[in-house]
């Protein structure tokens, strides 16, 4: 986050058991989406990851207000890139988190929502928010 | 390293990520060195069998570990003839493999000496960046290490030890890149004339301008290499770049020779490669065990190095690594060709340095004459690969390859081979083995096939004479007989009498099969009671006009059949007061072969002298009479009455009755 930001801390959501899932969005020059997954529970938990990507967002035009996100795609994180194909896990002790930054570098203007998920296998943490450029 | 007390090894073995060795000092306890993480050690210590842990810091420095994906494609037998990737064996100077990734670990101990020229495409980040290409992640510095870690004393080895790494950086430290950056990298690596371009990376989704830098690296002479993918189980799913034509792609096996489980599968799988469980080089000088497609794709980049400082040509590297791949049972889909053979694949080269196998027969040997099913024995050894893993075959006057098993027990090349099958002669038998590496060589044998040697056989023959009531001498002739190659047709039986050599009687009995027996009547007409001997002579013929014989020997002893018997016979006076004696015989006679001839009766008075007779003409089996005779002034004399039944051969029985007036 910086100064000159605007921050849209998104709602909390409690997924897969133990993990909470949040999404905080900065727009600035570009938006940086911070996407933090925590342990809530009393055991470590072990997160793996099939390549290199950690986690994902997707930026959406807002919905008709028949429901959330369901407005067309504008913008996803991962289209465009490649990732390294070796086999991650990753340890979350009880009370640790992990973040993960990703940027959109050149947002149009406008008001969007975003989804943020962990790509970690077998787990379904999302999270997300609205926010305006 | 921990250490546990005597036996309990297990406590820290469970609590390792890998084990390296396990060290037993009997009372004194055991060792375990391993990799261990932080919460494992802090475990560890709590635990009251664990006597200590400290760091192994001078143990990897001492010692060079093979890693199993770079022992299971036969690198090490490369290496062992000076296959280096550097060796410059084209004279053209050794191999450059460009990493494509989050850079190379600038300097490892184990790849510092091998490292060139190297490009950053994306910013290393944070405090071990000594060059812009260095790895702030560690993935690239892994796969580096399996494509051409050093051949020394210490980590681990590649599948090439010495050619050239140029670390490409593009992709940043949490291992992602954008396409233009990719796209980028590999341009730079065509415009520098590199021979491989490594690419453990993909996308689910592609791009046209990755594809076109693709074809302009492979236009410009580089075997682009690229991992499948990591999303299995699936299938059609292989990623980007790929999936690409132009790029070889690799999917990922374990240990077993399974494919791993997340590697991806689809028709642009090119070859196959160990991606589970590959230890290598990491950042900060260290080592790691990652698994991935991304370990696997590197092994492949690491033989086409070796190749190509063999002369190779990229296209030409391509195919050699595909038609010298090894089949371990995959699908084409899950495999391609196969999996990498680093030591089949060089060893069609002349820098190659594996031993062609030897081959020689052992059965049946040159110059021998054979028949029936023949035990094929081959014997075959190479130097590199064991006795009983090459591919062994034989063929007969060039005809088709014939396949052979090994068999352990007499440490031959074995194969069963019904020699009927062809015709009787002289016939070139060629043994020919291959080893791993390919290389073949082959020994050859002139074997005569004579399967007259399989004519069936006459097993028993004997003859029996048969009484019978008529004129003929009858024998009834029991035979076996059997052929090996099962084709029997019949069997001949002659008659022959011995004294004068005249066929008395033939007999021809029509077979098939392997085995037959049964019992024939020969006749000689009109021989009964003549008491000739006789020769019985048999033949058998199997559809292949093959024969066999045998004979026996009989002889007619039946002397005119049986003499006659007296059935009944009484004799009685009739007691009247006069002084005549009245005397009546009756009787009845048998003759078993039927040829009675006369019934006489004599009567005899004390003195011997006949005073009375009778004769009675008979025929057939059975006679009955009656014969009466007066003696007159016999007062009080004894008579005896005498019967003989005569045959028509003269064989005759007599019985005696006496009576008193």
């Amino acid at each position: 986050m910086t100064a000159a930001g605007k921050t849209f801390p998104g709602p909390s959501r409690t997924a897969a058991m133990t993990l909470e899932s949040s999404l905080v969005v900065t727009v600035d020059d570009g938006v940086t989406f911070a996407f933090t997954v925590d342990n809530a529970g009393d055991e470590p938990r072990d997160l793996t990851f099939r390549d290199g990507t950690t986690a994902d967002v997707v930026v959406s035009e807002p919905g008709d207000g028949n429901g959330p996100g369901a407005g067309a795609e504008v913008w996803r994180w991962s289209d465009g890139r490649m990732f390294t194909q070796a086999v991650r896990t990753v340890t979350l002790a009880p009370g640790e988190s992990l973040t993960e930054e990703l940027t959109w570098s050149d947002p149009p203007t406008g008001t969007y929502t975003a989804e943020a998920s962990l790509a970690a296998a077998d787990v379904d943490a999302v999270a997300g928010a609205t926010f305006d450029v | 390293m921990v250490g546990t007390n005597r036996g309990r090894a297990d406590v820290a073995k469970r609590r390792a990520e890998s084990v390296h060795r396990v060290l037993d000092f009997d009372d004194i306890g055991q060792a375990v060195a391993g990799q261990f993480s932080e919460q494992a050690l802090e475990a560890l210590e709590q635990n009251p069998n664990v006597r200590y842990t400290e760091a192994d810091g001078t143990m990897e420095a001492l010692a060079q570990t093979l890693p199993w994906g770079v022992d299971r494609v036969d690198a090490e037998t490369v290496h062992a003839n000076g296959e280096t990737g550097g060796d410059n064996s084209d004279g053209a100077g050794g191999a450059d493999i460009a990493i494509l990734d989050t850079g190379i670990d600038s300097d490892h101990p184990d790849l510092q000496a091998n490292l060139g020229t190297g490009r950053a495409f994306v910013e290393c980040t944070g405090g071990s960046c000594n060059t812009t290409w260095d790895d702030d992640d560690g993935h690239g510095t892994h796969c580096a290490g399996i494509a051409d870690a050093r051949d020394n004393s210490e980590g681990v080895v590649g599948v090439s030890t010495n050619a050239t790494l140029h670390a490409v950086k593009v992709l940043d430290n949490r291992g992602s890149g954008t396409f233009s950056d990719v796209a980028a990298g590999i341009e730079w690596v065509a415009d520098q004339g590199y021979d491989v371009g490594s690419m453990s990376l993909g996308a689910s989704s592609g791009s046209q301008t990755v594809r076109d830098a693709c074809q302009y690296a492979v236009d410009n002479g580089v075997l682009l290499v690229a991992s499948a993918g990591n999303s299995g189980p699936c299938s059609d799913c292989v990623g980007y770049p790929a999936a690409y034509s132009t790029v070889v792609a690799v999917s990922a096996t374990n240990q077993d020779d399974a494919l791993a489980d997340y590697s991806s599968t689809g028709p642009e799988v090119e070859i196959t490669a160990p991606g589970s469980s590959i230890y290598s080089t990491y950042v900060d000088g260290a080592y790691e065990t990652l698994s991935g497609t991304s370990m696997s794709c590197p092994h492949v980049s690491g033989a086409a190095g070796q190749l190509m400082d063999n002369g190779y040509s990229n296209t030409e590297a391509r195919t050699q690594l595909t038609d010298t791949a090894e089949d371990i049972g995959l699908g084409s889909n899950e495999s391609g060709s196969g999996l990498l053979d680093v030591e089949a694949a060089l060893g069609g080269s002349g820098g190659g340095g594996d031993t062609v196998p030897s081959v020689s027969w052992v059965n049946p040997s040159d110059g021998e004459t054979v028949s029936g099913t023949v035990t094929v024995q081959i014997d075959a050894s190479d130097s590199e690969d064991s006795d009983d893993s090459l591919d062994v075959t034989y063929s007969v006057d060039g005809g088709s390859s014939r396949s052979t098993t090994y068999n352990s027990t007499s440490g031959y090349y074995e194969d069963s081979l019904d020699t009927t099958g062809f015709a009787d002669g002289d016939h070139t038998f060629e043994a020919s083995v291959t080893d791993s590496a390919g290389n073949t060589s082959s020994a050859s044998i002139t074997v005569t096939m004579d399967n007259a040697e399989s004519a069936p056989t006459v097993d028993g023959l004997s003859a029996t004479e048969v009484e019978t009531g008529d004129s003929d001498a009858e024998f009834d002739v029991d035979w076996g007989v059997s052929d090996a190659d099962g084709d029997l047709s019949s069997v001949d039986l002659v008659l022959t009498q011995d004294s004068d050599g005249s066929t008395e009687d033939s007999a021809t009995v029509n077979l098939s099969g392997d085995i037959a027996s049964g019992t024939t009547r020969l006749v000689a007409a009109g021989d009964d009671g003549s008491g000739n001997s006789y020769t019985v002579d048999a033949t058998v013929t199997d559809s292949s006009g093959n024969t066999g014989s045998g004979s026996t020997s009989t002889s007619e002893t039946e002397d005119t059949a049986s003499a006659p018997t007296v059935d009944s016979y009484t004799v009685t006076e009739a007691g009247s007061p006069n002084p005549h004696a009245e005397i009546t015989a009756d009787w009845s006679v048998d003759d078993a072969d039927s040829d009675l001839d006369t019934v006489a009766l004599e009567v005899t008075d004390s003195s011997g002298s006949v005073v009375d007779s009778a004769t009675n003409d008979v025929t057939g089996s059975t006679a009955t009479g009656t014969d009466q005779f007066k003696i007159k002034q016999a007062d009080g004399q004894t008579f005896d009455v005498v019967l003989t039944v005569t045959d028509a051969a003269g064989q005759s029985t007599s019985e005696t009755r006496t009576v008193t007036e």
